[in-house]
């Protein structure tokens, strides 16, 4: 392991996979991977409970039609929900911003500033509420 | 290994709270749809009309201020009394 924190910090040859910017590009394709999967997983079941009665030996017309509509109405709903969560998630950001600028006397520019970092650090605990 | 090398590069830092914010984010879309799908979704047509749609919204919402309701009773119950078990006899 000669060498190998300078490795991590400049990137070099034979020891590419430890470049911070390729680690955050692979993760981000696997998280975005497992969405997928995630996604494909829940509409199977919900497609399934809804367009496959008693099961016969093959998917009969109707059930591939139930189904194909299903997996449509199922990303609108998908859609819908993410829409309706950004914007409670935007609405309650709102909120607090307004409770924070009404708490305080407007302060000179600089210290202005320094507080509104303050509100979009906090931003990062509103996304789980 | 160099650990610490990895642990205080400050841009992976923020990459790694960016990514798990949008990823709880991502979760509890995945799990809302699910659970409003069972309120609100009959037969699936072929497109979504906007009763069913004003419901998923609702449900949303509802859902939200349950998880919220749920966090605030929970700090009360705790700070009144000291133990939940207490309240589970009401």
């Amino acid at each position: 392991m000669d060498g190998f924190g300078s490795d991590f910090s400049s990137g070099a040859a034979g020891s590419g996979k430890m470049d911070p910017g390729t680690i955050m590009e692979q993760v981000k394709v696997q998280i975005a991977v497992a969405n997928a999967q995630e996604l494909l997983q829940r509409m199977t079941d919900k497609c399934f409970k809804k367009c496959v009665g008693k099961p016969g030996g093959s998917l009969d017309n109707s059930e591939q039609k139930c189904i194909a509509m299903c997996m449509d109405r199922y990303m609108d709903a998908w859609n819908t929900a993410s829409r309706a969560y950004n914007s409670r998630l935007q609405r309650r950001e709102r909120d607090l911003t307004t409770q924070l600028s009404a708490a305080l006397p407007v302060p000179p520019e600089n210290r202005r500033k320094r507080l509104w970092s303050k509100v979009y650090q906090a931003r990062g605990h509103l996304a789980v509420n | 290994m160099d650990t610490q090398g990895v642990t205080a590069d400050p841009q992976l830092q923020q990459f790694i709270e960016v990514e798990s914010q949008k990823q709880r984010f991502q979760q509890l879309v995945h799990q809302m749809t699910d659970v409003c799908w069972e309120k609100c979704m009959d037969k699936p047509g072929p497109k979504l009309d906007s009763r069913t749609e004003t419901c998923f919204i609702n449900c949303v919402e509802r859902f939200i201020d349950t998880s919220q309701f749920i966090l605030n009773r929970l700090e009360q119950t705790q700070r009144g009394r000291g133990s939940l078990s207490e309240t589970m006899s009401d």
